[in-house]
């Protein structure tokens, strides 16, 4: 089954930095995807939140071969309009190479999304 | 063009700021405005807006380090220590833009041929050295 994006977001962020929050325009999706990439080679996301409600965590996997690491969160019934995201990590990363990707998909596709392994959500996920 | 110097000033990190990172819709530049706390922490609140600033877009907004420098950000040619990596600033249009090295990577200050190759690899030799 094709995956329907009905829009999308991302955000880079510098060395350093825990907290970063950036604007999306949920037009018309139901179910919002979040995921958030870093070659710390930890997992050291705890929350990602859109419009002040926090996302499910799916889990997080190891992604490349190079430690590239990513953490997968949902969330049901996004709010739509353009809303805040904010990622949080519990340390302060020394790379500066940290994406957030948003995408939202059918609801049909929930079930089929949750029954796969992270590392293939990453895959589905990661920025084109 | 961007530029670095071998040798360097280090800088201690010596707080928590946070910040507004906007791109002028004119020539593409990044302006940063430094904002309290509180005013970072309300962006996360639902209903929440996106800042304005005319004649630009807003990119994100975060935390960042403080450094000891009257600006409490890092300058051209110093850097701080994150997590064992040196987070070196360069010489660009970006305020913020900077490069990271392992520290063992710089000795007194200066940045080892062995970093020096890191970095023309990261910047795929366009690094003006000075």
């Amino acid at each position: 089954m094709a995956i329907a994006r009905d829009s999308s977001a991302q955000a880079q962020s510098g060395a350093g930095v825990t907290s970063l929050t950036f604007a999306h325009n949920n037009v018309a999706g139901n179910i919002m995807w979040m995921s958030a990439y870093s070659n710390s080679g930890s997992d050291n996301f705890t929350s990602a939140a859109f419009n002040g409600t926090n996302g499910t965590k799916v889990g997080s996997s190891v992604l490349n071969a190079d430690g590239t690491y990513t953490t997968v969160w949902y969330l049901a019934s996004p709010a739509t309009g353009t809303n805040n995201v904010v990622l949080t990590r519990s340390v302060a990363p020394h790379e500066s190479v940290e994406l957030l990707f948003l995408t939202q998909t059918l609801r049909l596709l929930e079930y089929q999304m949750q029954t796969q392994p992270t590392r293939e959500l990453g895959q589905i996920l990661r920025p084109l | 063009m961007k530029s670095l110097n071998k040798k360097l000033t280090k800088r201690d990190i010596v707080g928590t700021q946070y910040i507004h990172t906007f791109q002028s819709l004119v020539d593409g530049s990044i302006f940063v405005q430094v904002i309290s706390e509180k005013e970072y922490k309300d962006l996360g609140k639902q209903g929440a807006g996106q800042p304005q600033k005319e004649g630009y877009i807003w990119l994100h907004s975060s935390d960042y380090p403080k450094v000891n420098t009257p600006s409490g950000f890092l300058g051209e040619n110093e850097y701080m220590i994150i997590e064992g990596d040196a987070v070196i600033k360069i010489d660009s249009p970006d305020p913020l833009e900077t490069v990271e090295l392992k520290k063992e990577n710089i000795v007194n200050d200066t940045i080892t041929e062995t970093g020096v190759v890191d970095i023309n690899k990261a910047f795929k030799n366009k690094i003006l050295w000075q």
